[in-house]
């Protein structure tokens, strides 16, 4: 009986050292760092930006004064040189009272320069570290990581984490770019058969306070991250796609460019698509596109090049009409169909054209193919970048218009 | 006459899965990637397939012979001799295998989250858990493990649930991994994964209440673990593809970082270190205790008396290596090996018991 006592007691003992006492940290003796903004510098060196969270002025407690808008400021930016992520952390301890910790990261930035010069070892040091999520969201930022954090003042939101979610959730909705986190990047970096990509956070240029902003200059029909035309707001803007190929930047995709991206990949949701009208051909309309179904693939080979020949289903909801043709009229929906097909199939085939061109894969044209292999060996030495450029492609899309918003007649109201 | 606790086949087939579904948490799941490929999960079903096909008939025979468990079939099929080797035998390879777990798992500890903390202190802790459960009777501790194992299996299906978001199946094709026939001959080496299992049923079959049920009890933790072992693996394969899966030294720590529900139930993890280390516990007393029982009955050493120089060789190979690194490779390298002490070393024992049986009857 004394002896399972003891033992008791020892047991018991033990499991209150399991919670690691050296390990032991108190909230107020962390920062807790949401983003993190990396850039190229010469000699392979990193330049890395850190937002932390400033924990009592998130929850509105007090903090710092923001000159701009008099509130609390709830973010600080710190930035460091080194040679890895990690020593730069290390590194920016020594003017914090607090130790910088990973375990709250939202989003990481990634410099033009550097996603150029490749990322893969910068992306495994997040797999490796302790603190780190592969579930935190990945961003390229047009020019340098630096001024994209600096300057990303969003209006409406204070707390720091928020303005990541913000732009996450925004692009799970709208599609203006794709949500990626570190695991998705990595893993279409690791698997053969595809190419990853990018959504893009870019400082928009002709943006300035507002007592100095002029009404933005007409624009081009789809904008590249950057180059949306508006004034006021948040300088920087979150649209647009970065390709890779393998890990290094090779260019970037327009809205519409990757809203097919999305939809030859079969993620697209809903969106608004902003196509010639076919009845009236110098009016634009606005239709939501709805991808409800998969694409269909099938692969083939015509003698050793590849092929592959898509079809994808739209639904559509009509949403604006300024050219006041009636669309619910069987004759006129069909040619409205037609002509929102034949849109998307253009803009695919650009998008196709162009990211072929960089010898890249964005949408995975390569794992179809996986299954024409029976092993890993023979699909490892089949070398799929190798075949990228010979693809061919044949996209076929198809679009059933199903609603017309609250109001189905043409956009008239019938008075004279 | 010794009063003895007994117990039932469901009870055994639960401590079974328990000590089975710690290799979901090792990086063993290393060895089935590397094994089976982007097929790793036809491996493992693979390997649980040949697992129950060598260890039934020796549990059959078992049955049949009327021996109590491995040590006692060693001896009625050469003698005492063959009872002493096959005792120094198994507790060589549970010394070797606890101590390898024992370092992959403090390793682990220190490497995932307890990154200040020296990494004795996990190792220390964990064996000496592992010591004390092993102290008590065998009954006791499948008793432990068999209510355990409904809330690990839970918490496992829990986590792989809550990836399944994160997965691409597509990265599990070709698959046929390495082509049939090296799929076949890793998958039937990697059954030596379950070796320790093995061993644990055939001695621990002295103290089964009927001792009939010990081969459908070993085939059900068996064959159930393995199901869930091959899910788990095709998860991993599909979150963390090849080639990189590989390379990944503890594949469920990064599947538990990924599981979130919803923005407020994020950084779960911790609740899946609870299970593991417990579990890695549950593994360790486990083994050591059947260590110390095959010597009991070969040599006649009390089992608390053989418990002591047990968990200190443990304890000295779980020191020996001298980084990460070749942890993982010296036991993963030494695992085929397994084989050979859990299955092949118990037929040869149960052929002997059968065909020196047969001799006699036709002798007599």
């Amino acid at each position: 009986m004394r002896a399972r006592r003891t033992t008791a007691a020892i047991l018991l003992f033990l499991a209150t050292l399991l919670a690691g006492c050296w390990d032991r940290m108190e909230i107020e003796d962390v920062a807790y760092v949401v983003t993190l903004g990396v850039d190229r510098r010469e000699d392979n060196r990193l330049l890395v930006t850190a937002r932390m969270a400033v924990v009592q002025a998130v929850g509105g407690a007090g903090g710092q004064k923001s000159s701009a808008t008099g509130g609390p400021v709830s973010f600080g930016l710190v930035t460091a040189d080194a040679e890895t992520m990690n020593k730069a952390l290390y590194t920016l301890n020594g003017s914090s009272t607090r130790r910088l910790d990973l375990r709250h990261l939202r989003a990481v930035i990634i410099g033009e320069e550097l996603a150029r010069s490749g990322i893969e070892p910068l992306l495994m040091e997040f797999v490796r570290h302790p603190q780190a999520r592969e579930a935190a969201v990945l961003i390229l930022a047009r020019g340098r990581a630096f001024d994209v954090m600096r300057e990303n003042l969003p209006v409406i939101e204070t707390n720091p984490a928020k303005m990541t979610e913000g732009f996450v959730l925004q692009s799970k909705q709208l599609h203006l770019a794709p949500p990626v986190y570190i695991q998705k990047f990595v893993a279409r970096l690791a698997a053969p058969g595809g190419d990853p990509f990018l959504p893009v956070m870019a400082r928009n240029p002709y943006i300035k306070p507002l007592k100095d902003q002029e009404p933005p200059a007409p624009a081009e029909h789809s904008a590249l991250p950057g180059d949306l035309a508006r004034g006021g707001g948040n300088p920087v803007e979150f649209i647009g796609t970065a390709v890779f190929r393998a890990d290094r930047l090779k260019g970037f995709l327009t809205i519409d460019e990757t809203q097919m991206l999305l939809a030859l990949r079969g993620e697209m949701g809903k969106t608004y698509i902003t196509f010639p009208d076919p009845l009236t051909p110098d009016r634009q309309l606005t239709m939501r596109f709805h991808q409800e179904n998969l694409p269909k693939y099938q692969t083939s080979y015509q003698g050793r090049q590849p092929r592959v020949s898509v079809r994808i289903l739209f639904e559509g909801e009509l949403l604006a009409v300024p050219g006041g043709t009636d669309y619910v009229h069987q004759e006129n929906r069909v040619r409205l169909e037609a002509a929102a097909a034949k849109y998307a199939e253009g803009v695919a085939r650009d998008l196709l054209a162009k990211t072929q061109d960089w010898g890249a894969d964005p949408v995975g044209f390569g794992h179809k193919f996986r299954k024409r292999f029976a092993t890993w060996p023979e699909w490892e030495q089949y070398d799929w970048p190798k075949h990228i450029k010979d693809l061919k492609v044949d996209v076929s899309m198809q679009m059933r218009v199903r609603r017309y918003g609250l109001f189905t007649g043409p956009d008239r109201t019938g008075g004279k | 006459m010794e009063n003895k606790a007994l117990f039932g086949s469901w009870s055994l087939a639960g401590a079974a899965a328990t000590v089975l579904l710690v290799e979901l948490f090792e990086p063993i799941m290393q060895a089935a990637v590397r094994a089976g490929q982007t097929a790793a999960w036809l491996s493992l079903l693979i390997a649980g397939l040949v697992a129950i096909l060598l260890y039934w008939p020796v549990a059959a025979c078992m049955a049949n012979a009327r021996c109590s468990n491995l040590i006692k079939l060693a001896e009625a099929a050469a003698g005492k001799t063959a009872a002493v080797i096959t005792s120094v035998l198994v507790s060589a390879f549970v010394v070797y295998h606890s101590g390898f777990i024992l370092r992959e798992t403090s390793e682990m500890a220190v490497s995932a989250f307890y990154s200040h903390t020296p990494q004795t202190f996990p190792m220390v802790a964990l064996g000496l858990c592992a010591f004390g459960c092993a102290r008590g009777d065998l009954a006791g501790i499948v008793r432990l493990c068999r209510t355990f194992m409904p809330f690990l299996v839970g918490a496992m299906v829990v986590l792989l649930a809550g990836c399944v978001g994160w997965a691409k199946f597509v990265y599990l094709v070709p698959v046929l991994g390495p082509g049939v026939l090296p799929l076949l001959v890793n998958s039937a080496l990697l059954s030596a994964l379950h070796a320790p299992v093995a061993l644990f049923l055939l001695v621990a079959a002295g103290d089964l209440t009927d001792r009939k049920r010990l081969g459908p009890a070993g085939s059900v933790a068996l064959g159930g673990v393995t199901l869930l072992l091959a899910f788990g693996a095709a998860l991993f394969l599909a979150i963390y593809p090849l080639p990189m899966g590989r390379s990944v030294t503890f594949p469920l720590h990064l599947l538990a970082r990924l599981v979130s529900g919803g923005r407020f139930f994020e950084r779960l993890e911790g609740i899946w270190i609870m299970f593991w280390f417990f579990a890695t516990a549950c593994h360790l007393a486990v083994l050591l205790h059947i260590a110390a029982l095959s010597l009991r009955d070969a040599i006649g050493t009390p089992v608390k008396v053989g418990l002591l120089p047990l968990a200190v060789m443990i304890a000295t190979t779980a020191l020996f290596p001298p980084d990460q690194g070749r942890v993982l490779a010296w036991h993963a390298a030494a695992m085929p090996y397994a084989l050979g002490v859990g299955y092949v070393l118990p037929l040869v024992l149960a052929l002997t018991v059968m065909l020196r049986r047969r001799w006699t009857s036709r002798a007599g």
